[in-house]
This record gives C-alpha cells, structure tokens and sequence, in this order.
C-alpha cells in the first residue's frame, strides 16, 4: 500500500494538477506551485524506506522507491518547487500551458526515477520529453525542432538498447538481467549511456542544449538543474545498478577502471573542457549558462565513468549541487531578464546596486559552479579532481583542471557584465526581483550553505546508494571526507576561514573610517562630469583570449550537423524522384514487384 | 446471438434506401448516414463482445462450409471492424461539413464504402473476401473523384489503374488456389495447402500479396496514395487512411498467417515494411502540401504495421494491431483537422498556415494527434510503436530496427516542423471552426488519451494474437 | 528504353503465369480426389465442393440451373456483392458524371424513319425477352445479370434512335433502390426466420416448374430490375442528361 502512496503523490498528483491547471487557467500558477509543493514535501517522510510494486494498465509498471530514488528526486522535486515558485510571478497570469506541462514533464521525472523496468522508464522519459518540447515550443519555436530531435535521438537510442536487453533476457525488468554475454552487454551499456548522455548534453550530443535553454527561465531551470539529472541517473541506473561493477571489470581494466567507463570518463573530461571554453565567448546571458551547465555535466560524467566510489559518489554529489547552483543562476537570469527585458551580458551592468538579493544568490551559485570552499560546490568538485588525480590520469585531471580556470573566467564575466560595473541609464529605476522570485532562490540556496558545513549528512545518502549498487564506500564523518590522498575536512576549513574571515572584516572596517567612497566618474573621469558616459565595456570580453582560441574555435559541431542534415535533405530530393506521377511508371513498378515476389518466394520456398 | 453479417447488411440495406429518403427529404441525407453509422458502431460493439469469447462463424444461406460462404469473425476481426466502424461514425459527423452536390450520391458511397471494408474483414472466404475488395476499392474511386477537379480526377485515375491491375492479380491467385484445391474457404485452403503444387502455391501468394498489398500501401504499390489522397475530398481521406487501408492490411494479414502461414517468407515482408516505412516517411519530409505530407506519412505508418506483421512474433503482431488502431484514430484525426486548416488557410501550403493551431479547439487534439503518430506515450501510438521494435529485437532484426528509426526520426523532423509553423505566433485570422470540425476531432483526441493511458481493453484482446498466428479466426 | 522494359516485364509475367496455369488440371476428371474440410465441424468429407453441387444441387436448392443454385444460393452472398459493385458503378458514374447546369444540347441529327419505328417495336419484345431471361434463371441458363443487360440494351436502342430522349431518372433510380432493397431484404427475413443472411425459407417446390427453387426467382427478379435500371442509368449518365 505504502508504494501506492509513493506513486501516488510522486506520479498521480502531479498528473492531476496538469489536468486541473490546464481546466482552471485562471489560478493555473498557483495551482502548479500547490501541486508542486505536495510531493517537494512528502519526499521527507519517504526517506530510507524501500518498496516496490507492480501498476497494470494493460502494460505491467514495475516500479519501486529506494534511496537512489529520494536521492535523485530530492533534487528534481525541489528544483520544480523552485522553479514553480519563481514562475508564479515571471509567468503571465491565466496562462494554462505552463503550468500544466511543468507537472507533466515532473511526473514524467519522478516516474523514470520509480521506474523498475524498461518499458516503463521509456514511458515517463519519452512524457518527460515532449512536455518539455512544448514547453520549448512555447517560447523559442525556432529551436524546439532541434531539442525534439535530439529528445527522440535520446529516446531511440535507448530504444536499441533496450531492445538488445529484449533479445537476450525477454523481459524488460532491470532484475531479469543475467546470461548476457559481455559483447551485449557492451552494445546495450553503450546505447544507454549514449541515449542518456543526450539528456546530459555529453560532447557530440550536446548541440541542442543552447537553444532549448533560452526559453523561458524557470522552465529551464528545471531542465538543466531538474531533467538533465535524469541522464545522470540513467546512466549510473545503466552501468552500476542494471549492469553492476563486476560486469564493467569483465571488460578489462586500466589502473582498476574498468576499460568501458574509461572513454565515458574521457569524453566527460573533454564535455567538460569545451563547454567551458564556448561558455566564456557567449554574450547571451543564457546560452553562457547552458555553456556552462554542458561544462558541469561533464564533470559528472568523468565520475559516473572511473566508476571508484569517490570518482561515483563525487559525481551524484556534483550532480546534487549542479542542480541547485544552475537553478539558482537561470533563475538569477531569469530575475534580470524579467526586469530589464534584456539578455545581453553587453547591455547589462551594475544592476549588483538594484538588485542586491539576487546578486547575492547568484554570486553564491556562482562560488558553488567554480568550486570556491564555502558552498558545498567545492567538496563536489574535489573530489572528481581526486579520483582522476588519484589514478593518476593525465589526460583527464588537466582537461577537468583547465575547464575549472574557464569557469572562473565566464563566472566573472556574469559578475561583472550583468551586476557590477555602471549602472545603464535605462535600468536606474529597475526593482528588486519580486519576493517569490527571491524566496525561491532562497529555497535552493540553503542545502548548497548547508552541505558546505556538513557534507557527511548529504554523504550518507551517497554512502547508501553506493553500498547499494555494491560500488564501495565511502569514508566520511559529519564534517569531511577522506581519500587515499587527503580528502577534505570541513571543521579545519571552516574554522580557518572563520577566523580569516574575522580578522580581514576587522581590518575592512577599521579601515572604512579612514576611506573615503568616491563616484564611479571621479574614478575615471579625473572629476571632470559630463553628463552621461558609459564606462561599462562588456563588449568583446576576452578578445584576447578570444584570438588565442580562433584556430579551434574554427570547427564547431553545429555546423556539422547542419551539413549533415543538408547532405541528407538533398538526398531526399532525389528519392523523391522515385513518384514519377507516371501512372505508367506505376504499372510498371507493380509487375516489378510481382515478380520480386515471386523470385523471392521461389527461392525461400 | 448477434450476426456480423448486419454489419454488412445494414450499411447495404441502407445505400439502397437513401434514393428513395432523398426523394422525401434532402436534408435528412446526413443525419441518416451518420445514424446508420451509429447503429452499426453499436452493433460492430456487440459483435466485437461475442467473438472475444468464441470465433464467430456466421454461416450465410444455410450452407455449411466450403460449400457456401462464411463470415469468420475472430476476436481480432472484430476488434478491427469495431475500429472501422467507430472511425467511420465520427468521419461522419465531419462529413456534414460536405456541401458539394450531388451529395445523395456522396452518402451512399460512403455508407457503401464501409460495408466493403467490413465485408473484408468479416469474411472468412477468399473470393467473398475480392469482391468486397473490389466493393471498397469502387467505392473508394468513386470517392476519390467526387471533388470533379483535375487533381481529384488524377488521383482517381491512378488509383484505378493500379487498384484494378492489384484486383486483377488477387483473381489470379484466387484462380489458381481453387483451380487446384477446389474451394474456396479459408481455413480449408490453409488446411490442404500442402496439396498444392509448390510453384503454382507461389503464383498464388505473390499474386495474393501483391494485389491486397496495393490496398494496404506498401512499397512500391502506394504510388497511387499521395495522389488520391491530395485529390480526395477531405473526410474522405480521412476514411481512406482509416478504413480501407486498415482493411487491406488486415486482407494480408489474413493472407500470410491464415491461409498461407508462410513462415520463410515472413523477413522478406519486413524488408517491404521497411522500404515502405523509408520511402514514405523521406519523402513525406520534403513535401510542401499538407495533406500530401500526411499521406506520405500515412505510408510510413502502414510500413510499420507491415513490419510488424513480418517479423511475426507474438508480440510484433501484437503492436501491429495496435498500431493499425492508433493509426485509424490518429491519422484521422489529422486529416480531418488538415481538412479544416485548408479550408481556413484557403491554401494547402503549410507555409501559409501560421498560428492556425493556436484555436485550442483545434491546437489541442492536432497536438495530441501529432504525438500519438509520433509515438509519444501516454497516447496510443507508443503502444504499437514499442511492441513492433521489440518483437523486432527478439528477432534479431538489429540493422532494420536501427534503419526503422532513423527513418522515424524523419518523421519527427518533419511534424515538429508542421508544429512549429501551425503554432507560431501570427496575425492572421481564421474562420472559428464549426462543430462538425472539433467535435470530430475531440472525440478521437478523447480516444487517444484514453486507451493511451489505460491501454488495458485493448492488451486484453490482442492476447488473442497467437492464436490468430497460429492460424485460427 | 521504357517501351523495351515494359515488353520484357509483361512477356516475363506472362510467362510465369503461363507456366503456373499450366499446372492446372482441367475438365472434372479428378474431382472425387478432392476431399474437402469443414472448418466448422472440423470433419474432412469424401466429396469435393464441385461434386457435391452437381449431386445435391437440385436437393438442397430446388433449382434445376445447377449455376444459379451456385451464384444465387450457394454463393448469393457473392451475387449480392457483385451487385453492389454495379450499383456503385452506376452511382459512381453518376458522381462524376454529375452536370451543375444544363449543358447546351449538342444538335445531332435525328435517326432516319426507319430506325425510329423500328425500335419502338422491339422495344417492348427485347425487355420481354429480358424479362424471360431472368424471371427463367432458375430453370434455364441465363439470369438476372443477361437479363438486365438485355433489358438495359432496349434502352440503349432508343437512346441511339431519338437523341431527344431520357430515360425518367427518378423513377429509374426508385427501381433501383428498390430490387435491391428487395434483394437485401430477402437476406434479412432468411435471418430472421432461419437466422442464416440469404436463407431460402420458401418451399422448394416441384423442381422445373416456373414456381420453384424458393428465394431464387424472386432473388433474380431484383437483380434482372437492379442491372437493367443502372446499366440504364449509367448510360443516361454518360449521355449527360440530367434530371
């Protein structure tokens, strides 16, 4: 019974108030944020317990809620929270659509996270897909295609694997997996991980992700701190859990990884690095932050490949924090878009002084992307760089080491282009975000502040999932982790920065009496005051760096899938060809086929 | 005891009495039809009810056979005739919106249409089952050409041609059957097969497979679909994909498993669905005209069903007669609201009907319709879609499956684009749709939703699949 | 080239087919070797269905035209389809053939006296004719198909012999609604009476007789009214005369 209640206020509830926000348009925000709220909720009550069912529709819905489950949901439901939260007051009232499809599309998540066989884990995912399409569709149509494309290029890439699943065990249960020999397993792990991959915008497939996220801001805080999730949980579902570690070591292993996770680690690392590099040379303020999001994933996806239980546990905990952190920064963006109506980092600046909360949320988020030690985003990431430097990969660390300089470069570029700097003239009357904007800022910023001071309270939980996919375990106490090369202790860091933090605010304040605040003008201007200059330069930030990078920065792989998709629009051209309009033609093609037919029967006969 | 035979009997009865109601009232024309529509949807119901328990062998004239003919209504048949019919009473509503003179003759060939194509799928006996071929396919001519403009006289005439080329080789292969075993009755045919000399048995197949492989739109027999269906008054594209082709495909699948149980050849079929899944779906992606782009998409649909019934399997054959439901519902749908952005557009380009779909009237069962063609669950297309690559897998069909994809992912391409053209912000204001138009396409967005969401009922009749494989009613 | 490709594949097909009919016995020398299965009671007989019409026929029908106890009652169901299929013919022709307006007369010159007078005077003898042939089918070859045709064809004369002339429309469409309503109607009653579509629920009776073989005259009777009026009608439609 208790699954029920699982399924229940996990999957039922949402779809119930998708129907009824769409039925009542008027109240449709506040009904999404209520029906939001219930499972955001209830998943407190449902930590540690362990249960599973079967739903027949007509189909069987093997589904089941483990601590991998609350873990990934934890994340999911409160990002949804969030981000209805922020829509309450971004989203024009009386408008249906979004509110219905944002319960759909979180319905959809928490069921491919209670999902316990493959036709129902495709089920939710590909619900979970389109509702996101529409909401794409919604407000940039222009790029909803490609999303939809690589949405379905996701869904029928886990479609072969699943079928391959099919063919040697007849079942879709995760459980019923055992006789498979190791080259199916190779094909069915490879177009899982590729299928989930997609969701996570790993490298090659990572060409939708700019577009989809300029839609509308609190949705694409959920895709990219909510849904992308999914694709970490897919392939860590995939590889650890499904397939399980002794199968990974069957494949052969270099310095104890396994020889299958290895590329994925290195493709990650490569995610990593290019999505940090495009992300410092965007202007648009969201396309740096899908940039971005594709740079964090791949981090996520060099730990889900080493596979040793820092290299996975670092990765669920970086997953964890990336989901808060790029929610809060879409949502900061969204904050700044919703007031100054602008979107260009060029046209933006000093809007730090209009708006000091939201400033003050991203630049915590933005401490937490770039790994600074007071948010838990540092724990996360030190321990991804210990696993690769623990291995001793040389290939990987540097790459990761690289990508986590560029996010310091694009992180300023935010800080500087949109909040600090001179204020535009036209923005000397923008307001502070709106309060549910900010409070659902707040709501994502605390576990970032907290797991920061107690990462061994988020570390149990990966302890647990870890044991339970029997990858090893961790060693932590409430205060920090250890590794066979150092580890993190929070208590000395804290206690260190604390005191550090005391003596600098001493000296800052002694020293304020004697400074004196000067005008932005006097600074540059030598006290001469024209009326109006604009000291802002934004505009070609890091030209230098920019020129340094032309070479390489030459190829992009948009361009080769436009080519691509060209070559093969002019070769539909030509079958076209084939519709003559001829009725003679037409004839002809059936006495053809009559005696194709007939050779071939002839011949099987 | 209900008899099928009604089904076919009522729809006649009633084509031979619409001259004389026309000669009393004109006006009642429609609602009549769509009142017989009604009371064979109900009857098609009962029937479907009574053939899940047992196969129904309604015996017509009194004679046991192969001596006469027998209606063979197994739990399949009467799930496809109760698709046909359903599909047909809610055409009919759109078919009110018709105002093209002279339209006594448009209802009786309507009303005739739908008897051809339950007679296909009733019948239990081969040359019964090509003269209600060739019932569907005159009727379906005649339809075709009732706009009496160019491009529906086109259509026709290429559908002529080749539907009567198809109807020629399935006599030929009636010819042969009973030349050599001297009956006519489907199960007896399959019984003694092994009678038969093995290369006349082959003449027969091809030419059996041939001809109902014209009506079911496979490679390279669909030529004449884009035509016909551009050419064709709206909602009877709409019956065309949703109920002669289900019946053609339903006629092959009789062929191969009932009468033939042709299991070496079944590959060879997957390779055809293939083909026809690729061609139609590539060249669907560069059309400009809706209702080309649907029908060449309607192709792609049939391939699949094809595919389905080749690989064979339990399971493939299951979502192949799932997809022939979702695709009568979906594929009907679509053409109906086509029929509507058409007339409201006043233009067949889809690149002059921007916003159309923003009228949730119409956006919303257009969106739901799109998705189930698409494969999207929670709708009924996913169903079909899913158990066909499965069974596809169990196989072993790795390379066709992935190739099936790809070409799907066309198929993706190019309704994401419709989409995003019909619902793009724009300036233009269309006409309101009138209740003929969303009534219709409520109902079958209502069907979609449902049987997509709780797909129990159905699952529950396709468990009679293995036994029509092996053979059975 | 297309004209080459198109004589190698139609003489390939006829080959083939050749070769597949040449596999054919012919004639009833072996017809005892058939011995065919009843689905329905899943028994196999020593009979094959062709013997079994020619030594039961005329039990089991009451007709003595061994053909038309095949095509009306053994395989009337067939009939009923076929005539459906001349009826959508004729509806189908008079869909497309449908005029908007009065199309202007062509002027055609009239046929000569002789013609004229003449065909008035058969044309009562060929619908008698007609009429025999199908009121008959049941006891000599021929039936409702010939007959109509026959009867259509006396139409057809007056058609040729005065160009002014229409047949009534409505009254030929009334005709034709009619028979076969009636034929249809025949199947209901045998479900309701016997519940077998199609049964032959009136007596037999003496066989040669004119009032013999039940629902079979009656049967050919409508199809014989039902051919001649739509092979009428579709003539009158491709005239283009339009009521």
């Amino acid at each position: 019974m208790e699954i029920w209640s699982a399924f229940g206020i996990f999957v039922l509830v949402p779809l119930i108030g998708a129907l009824l926000s769409y039925l009542a348009r008027k109240y449709a925000v506040y009904l999404g944020l209520i029906f939001a709220l219930v499972p955001a909720i209830a998943l407190y009550p449902f930590y540690g317990k362990e249960m599973s069912t079967v739903v027949n529709i007509g189909v069987k819905l093997n589904l089941a809620f483990d601590v991998t489950t609350w873990f990934f949901m934890l994340m999911l439901d409160t990002v949804a929270l969030a981000s209805m939260l922020f829509a309450t007051s971004y989203v024009r009232k009386g408008e249906g659509g979004f509110s219905t499809l944002m319960l759909l599309g979180l319905a959809g998540a928490n069921g491919v996270l209670m999902a316990r066989d493959f036709l129902t884990l495709y089920i939710f995912w590909e619900m979970m897909s389109w509702s996101a399409y529409i909401l794409v569709l919604r407000s940039s149509g222009e790029y909803a295609r490609r999303y939809m494309l690589f949405a379905v290029l996701s869904a029928y890439l886990l479609i072969m694997g699943i079928g391959i699943y099919y063919y040697y065990t007849g079942s879709f249960l995760y459980s019923a997996a055992s006789g498979i020999p190791l080259s199916g397993w190779a094909w069915i792990l490879l177009f899982l991980i590729l299928g989930f991959a997609v969701k996570m915008a790993v490298f090659p497939l990572h060409v939708w992700a700019p577009y989809a996220y300029r839609s509308e801001q609190p949705f694409v805080a959920f895709l990219s701190g909510g849904l992308s999730k999914l694709g970490t949980f897919g392939i860590f579902m995939a590889m650890y859990s499904i397939a399980g570690v002794a199968i990974l070591q069957g494949f052969g292993t270099f310095r104890s990884i396994s020889l299958f996770g290895y590329p994925f680690a290195v493709l990650g690392a490569f995610t990593a690095f290019i999505g940090t590099i495009l992300a410092i040379f965007q202007d648009d303020l969201r396309k740096l932050l899908a940039y971005s999001s594709i740079g964090q994933l791949g981090y996520v996806m060099v730990g889900l490949g080493l596979g040793t239980p820092l290299a996975v546990g670092g990765a669920l905990f970086h997953a964890f924090n990336h989901a808060f952190f790029k929610a809060i920064l879409f949502l900061g963006a969204g904050a700044v878009i919703y007031r100054t109506g602008k979107y260009r980092i060029s046209e933006l600046g000093g809007l730090g002084y209009r708006m000091p909360f939201t400033f003050l949320f991203v630049l915590f988020a933005i401490f937490a992307l770039a790994g600074i030690p007071i948010t838990s985003g540092f724990i996360s990431k030190w321990m991804l760089y210990e696993a690769a430097i623990e291995k001793k990969f040389v290939l990987i660390a540097p790459l990761m080491l690289i990508a986590s300089v560029g996010a310091f470069l694009y992180c300023f570029r935010i800080l500087y282009g949109v909040f600090l700097g001179q204020l535009d003239k036209e923005h000397e009357n923008v307001k502070e975000a709106p309060a549910p904007m900010l409070a659902a800022m707040a709501l994502l910023m605390l576990p970032l502040l907290i797991f920061a001071i107690f990462p061994g309270w988020i570390l149990k939980w990966i302890n647990e999932i870890l044991t339970g996919a029997n990858i090893g375990t961790l060693k932590y106490d409430t205060y920090a982790y250890y590794s066979s090369i150092g580890g993190a202790d929070m208590l000395v860091f804290w206690i260190t920065f604390m005191l550090l933090f005391m003596i600098s605010m001493y000296l800052f304040t002694r020293k304020r009496k004697v400074t004196k605040v000067v005008d932005q003008y006097d600074n540059y201007l030598a006290g001469e005051t024209p009326p109006y200059v604009q000291l802002h330069a934004a505009h070609n930030f890091y030209k230098p760096l920019r020129d340094t990078w032309a070479p390489l920065l030459r190829y992009s792989v948009d361009r080769a899938y436009e080519k691509f998709v060209k070559f093969f629009i002019e070769g539909f051209e030509e079958i076209k060809k084939m519709y003559t309009e001829n009725p003679q033609d037409y004839a002809a093609y059936l006495g053809i086929a009559f005696l194709i037919f007939l050779l071939v029967g002839w011949w099987l006969l | 005891m209900i008899h099928p035979v009604l089904l076919i009997a009522i729809p006649l009865f009633f084509a031979f009495l619409l001259p004389l109601i026309s000669l009393w009232s004109k006006k009642s024309l429609p609602y009549v039809t769509t009142a017989v529509m009604g009371l064979n949807t109900i009857i098609a119901i009962l029937v479907f009810l009574e053939a899940m328990k047992a196969p129904i062998f309604d015996i017509i004239g009194g004679f046991q056979p192969p001596l006469g003919i027998v209606l063979m209504v197994g739990p399949l048949g009467g799930f496809l005739a109760m698709i046909i019919n359903t599909a047909a009473l809610i055409i009919s509503i759109y078919s009110m919106e018709m105002k093209k003179e002279p339209l006594l003759k448009y209802y009786m060939l309507t009303l005739l249409l739908l008897m051809g194509t339950n007679g296909m799928v009733l019948t239990g006996d081969i040359f019964n089952l090509f003269v209600f071929l060739e019932v569907t396919s005159i009727a379906s001519y005649g339809l075709a050409s009732y706009n009496k403009d160019l491009k529906g006289f086109e259509g026709a005439l290429k559908y002529v041609i080749l539907g009567s080329i198809g109807s020629t080789f399935v006599l030929i292969g009636i010819a042969l059957i009973y030349s050599q075993l001297r009956t006519l009755n489907m199960l007896d045919i399959a019984r003694r097969l092994g009678e038969m000399d093995p290369y006349t048995k082959i003449v027969a197949f091809a030419s059996l497979f041939l001809g109902f492989g014209v009506e079911a739109e496979m490679f390279p027999l669909n030529t004449w679909v884009p035509e016909t269906y551009d050419g064709a008054p709206h909602p009877v594209t709409a019956m065309f994909s949703s109920m002669s082709a289900k019946s053609g495909i339903f006629a092959l699948a009789r062929v191969i498993f009932t009468i033939f149980a042709f299991a070496n050849y079944l590959w060879f079929v997957v390779i055809m669905g293939l083909l026809t899944v690729f061609f139609g779906e590539i060249v669907a992606y560069v059309q400009k005209d809706i209702k080309r782009m649907l029908a060449y998409s309607s192709i792609g649909q049939m391939g699949m069903i094809i595919m389905g019934l080749g690989i064979g399997t339990t399971i493939a054959v299951e979502g192949a007669f799932f997809q022939m439901f979702s695709h009568a519902m979906g594929k009907a749908l679509l053409f109906i609201a086509a029929g509507y952005m058409i007339y409201a557009a006043q233009t067949e380009k889809m690149s002059e009907m921007k916003g159309i779909g923003r009228n949730p009237l119409i956006g919303i069962p257009l969106l739901i319709g799109i998705l189930s063609i698409m494969g999207m669950p929670p709708f009924i297309g996913f169903y079909g879609k899913f158990y066909i690559l499965m069974g596809g897998f169990s196989q072993g069909y790795y390379a066709i499956i992935a190739l099936f994809l790809a070409a799907s992912i066309v198929e993706i391409a190019y309704y994401a684009r419709f989409i995003k053209i019909v619902f793009q912000p724009s300036t233009k204001n269309y006409p309101a749709p009138r209740s003929t138009v969303y009534v219709p396409l409520i109902l079958f967005a209502i069907i979609i939703v449902l049987f997509g969401v709780y797909p129990q009922p159905v699952f529950e009749v396709l468990k009679h699949v293995a036994a029509f494989l092996a053979g059975g009613a | 080239m297309k004209r080459a490709v198109a004589a190698i594949l139609a003489i390939l097909i006829f080959i083939v087919l050749g070769l597949a009919f040449a596999k054919i016995p012919f004639g009833n020398v072996n017809l005892e070797d058939y011995h065919y299965y009843n689905p329905i009671q899943d028994k196999q007989t020593s009979d094959s269905v062709p013997a079994h019409y020619l030594k039961e026929g005329k039990n089991e029908t009451g007709s003595t035209n061994i053909v038309t106890a095949v095509v009306v009652d053994y395989r009337g169901f067939d009939t009923l389809g076929e005539v459906t299929v001349l009826f959508l013919a004729s509806t189908g022709v008079g869909s497309v053939m449908y005029i908007f307006e009065k199309e202007k007369r062509r002027k055609v010159r009239r046929a000569n006296a002789v013609v004229e007078t003449a065909s008035k005077l058969l044309f009562g003898f060929i619908i008698l004719f007609g009429a025999y042939i199908f009121v008959h089918g049941h006891l000599t070859p021929g039936g409702g198909f010939p007959g109509g045709a026959v009867i259509a064809s006396s139409f057809l004369l007056l058609y040729l012999a005065y160009p002014k002339f229409h047949a009534e429309h409505k009254s030929l469409n009334v005709a034709e609604s009619l028979a076969g309503l009636t034929f249809v109607g025949v199947g209901l009653i045998g479900l309701l009476v016997a519940s077998y579509f199609l049964y032959n629920f009136l007596p037999f009776g003496l066989p040669t007789y004119l009032f013999s073989a039940g629902v079979i005259p009656i049967i050919y009777v409508a199809v014989g009214v039902k051919v001649g009026s739509e092979l009428t009608g579709i003539v009158d439609a491709m005239m283009g005369v339009r009521e």
